[in-house]
């Protein structure tokens, strides 16, 4: 079969080989990959790729920091700091510069680039669409639209600006325990899972985020080992910044435990249908497996199979809302005791779980085969 | 072992059901009586409410679980309560209610007390917490345990309770303190360093199978003189997981020639950090 497929990546990632490895054992042949760099600086043009029935996949921006420099320059409107100061910024291992802006670069990035491939006049296919990706990276809008429509998702708090809103909604509403997160940025980014003791003011969080002072000035890190923070000092300077970069606040469940350890499952959900997953155990509040989580088996987790097909029948209808994509990395949780589903996340590039098979594919040879089979029934 | 498990679900503590409401529909079931091993976990806000009326429920309902012999009080995780908010209280009407007791394992030590502990058959008695408080150092030190075999304790830090010293533990090294101990645990201490030198030659060494020295900050000076004890070599097992000590260390731990547990080394913060990974 001759098909054409466009990667808009970072080449050297390795999702984009993975990609390439499930095009060739497909027989089909590789796909033009054209780097986020090059569309950033304008080396190249993405309508330069399209031509009639072409196949555009997006991919992960991440793991690049010239291409996060650029986008954090590319949403310097209203922004933090000008796009010649976020050239200028340092490369530091782990350290999370104004996910904010960068978000609002990255969306302006997609509108160009959905713009520009619109333009062109050929008649192409995402796999996933732009506009689709904006708002799955917006965990706000995202969760807000899965709740209207009828998906089972964690109750949310309503929008706070610092850490002292944050505490009398708390108050206010009598919830003790809430996950602070980031509300645009990638899903492990700026977690944090806080909660307050009315008993002595009491107040404990953990986090993937270290926080470093250095020269009276507030710098953030990602770290792959929880931190827990129980002095007011740290804790508020978390939450203020988190808040000055728009913060999704959420109600924290009870996550079921396995072997005392509690879990969440990814579920790669492709067209309609909830297809590979994995279950992800952890001794903290997060799961996100490049913490050094435990993989696990879904089918291993002592739930019962009327629950089972609940849980997937949620990642289904949480897919259900993005129709016009062709797949999503759902993240589900079950409540402890209970096990009521509740879709926490919904991840754009959330289909890279090598390893795991889903009908003898993986999930890019799925997603590849799911769009071959649209083309053919004319979708 | 018959074991029944109670604890309110998320769900279930959201709705507003209440933990009385499990323990009478418990006790009023018929396999009560047949229940050997009762777990007790989330109980609504342990943050907030103690144990205090769940252990006298217990208590006052002994004559029906006649066959109960070990009991857990706060089997929860962190994801449900912080360990070191858990409230707990006195345990002495468990101990007076249930004479046949072999085994008493709790979470959390807030306002923990194990008052005038006096009970001839309990064997295994296990505390988890982020920091033990002198005053229940204490009520153990002084308790009379005839046939206690195994006694674990996790002593934890100042912030979370451990408001002690080397002095309020050593009176636990004691040989002889309870005569059938084999398995001692003084672990997850902020001081292991000097728990481990002061038990290196301590004649309870004699009397033990099991030393665990586990989850705390263990170095190489704390290490070293357990290295160089004459009576360390008396153990079955000597378990020092999550440690701080160098691979120098570990190895020649590994050379004494009984079982040493040095897994889970701990390294420097600054490695951890990872770079953004976009899901």
């Amino acid at each position: 079969m001759n098909i054409d497929f466009v990667i808009i990546g970072n080449p050297e990632n390795r999702r984009v080989v993975f990609f390439q490895q499930a095009l060739e054992l497909l027989n089909l042949k590789p796909a033009k990959v054209v780097s986020y760099i090059d569309l950033l600086t304008g080396a190249n043009k993405i309508e330069d790729y399209i031509k009639d029935d072409v196949i555009i996949r997006l991919e992960s921006p991440g793991e690049n920091f010239l291409v996060e420099k650029e986008l954090i320059a590319l949403g310097e409107e209203d922004g933090w700091i000008s796009a010649v100061e976020a050239r200028g910024l340092e490369y530091e291992n782990g350290r999370i510069y104004y996910p904010a802006q960068w978000y609002r670069g990255f969306c302006s990035f997609l509108k160009r680039i959905d713009d520009r491939v619109n333009k062109a006049g050929k008649r192409f296919q995402w796999m996933n669409p732009p506009g689709d990706i904006i708002t799955m990276f917006d965990k706000r809008l995202c969760q807000k639209l899965l709740r209207d429509s009828g998906v089972s998702v964690p109750s949310v708090l309503k929008k706070c600006g610092s850490y002292e809103e944050v505490q009398e909604v708390m108050k206010e509403t009598n919830i003790r325990r809430v996950f602070v997160k980031l509300a645009c940025s990638s899903s492990a980014s700026g977690i944090c899972a806080y909660q307050i003791n009315p008993r002595g003011d009491k107040e404990v969080m953990y986090t993937t985020v270290e926080i470093v002072r250095r020269d009276g000035e507030l710098a953030l890190y990602n770290s792959l080992k929880i931190k827990k923070y129980t002095s007011n000092r740290d804790i508020k300077d978390i939450i203020d910044w988190i808040c000055g970069q728009g913060a999704h606040i959420e109600v924290w469940i009870h996550k079921e435990t396995f072997e005392r350890q509690v879990f969440d499952m990814r579920i790669v959900t492709i067209g309609e249908s909830a297809c590979h997953n994995v279950a992800r155990l952890s001794k903290s509040p997060m799961t996100n497996l490049h913490l050094g989580n435990k993989r696990g088996n879904v089918a291993d987790l002592n739930l019962s199979p009327d629950k089972l097909v609940g849980i997937f029948q949620e990642a289904e209808r949480a897919k259900g809302v993005f129709k016009r994509s062709l797949y999503a990395g759902i993240d589900v949780l079950v409540s402890k005791g209970g096990h009521v589903p509740y879709v926490v996340d919904v991840n754009a590039f959330g289909d890279l779980i090598p390893g795991i098979l889903y009908k003898g594919r993986d999930t890019y040879g799925a997603e590849i085969e799911e769009m071959i089979n649209n083309i053919e029934r004319g979708d | 072992m018959i074991k029944e498990r109670l604890a309110l679900t998320y769900d279930e503590y959201e709705e507003g059901k209440t933990f009385t409401e499990l323990m009478e529909n418990f006790v009023g079931s018929p396999n009560a009586k047949e229940v050997e091993y009762l777990e007790v976990g989330f109980w609504g806000e342990p943050y907030d409410e103690s144990s205090d009326n769940i252990v006298k429920f217990i208590a006052e309902n002994s004559s029906k679980l006649p066959k109960l012999k070990g009991i857990f009080i706060g089997d929860m995780e962190s994801d449900e309560c912080e360990i070191s908010w858990i409230e707990q209280c006195d345990m002495a009407p468990l101990f007076g209610a249930f004479p046949q007791l072999e085994e008493l394992v709790i979470k959390g030590s807030n306002n923990l007390r194990l008052s005038s502990l006096n009970h001839a058959n309990l064997k295994k008695l296990v505390i988890i917490c982020g920091g033990l408080g002198k005053d229940a150092i204490e009520d153990i030190s002084k308790a009379q345990l005839p046939n206690l075999e195994h006694l674990e304790l996790y002593l934890g830090e100042d912030n979370y309770g451990f408001d002690g010293s080397i002095e309020d533990i050593k009176p636990l090294m004691k040989k002889g303190l309870f005569p059938k101990l084999k398995y001692l645990g003084l672990k997850d201490s902020e001081i292991q360093d000097e728990i481990a030198v002061e038990i290196a030659e301590a004649p309870i060494l004699e009397q033990l199978e099991v030393l665990d020295l586990s989850q705390g900050t263990l170095t190489d000076e704390g290490a070293q003189t357990l290295l160089n004890s004459s009576k360390i070599k008396n153990l079955k097992k000597l378990d020092l997981s999550y440690h701080y000590m160098s691979e120098g260390m570990m190895k020649k731990l590994k050379t004494i020639g009984i079982d040493v547990d040095v897994s889970d080394p701990q390294g420097e913060d600054e490695e951890y950090r990872y770079p953004a990974v976009t899901e």
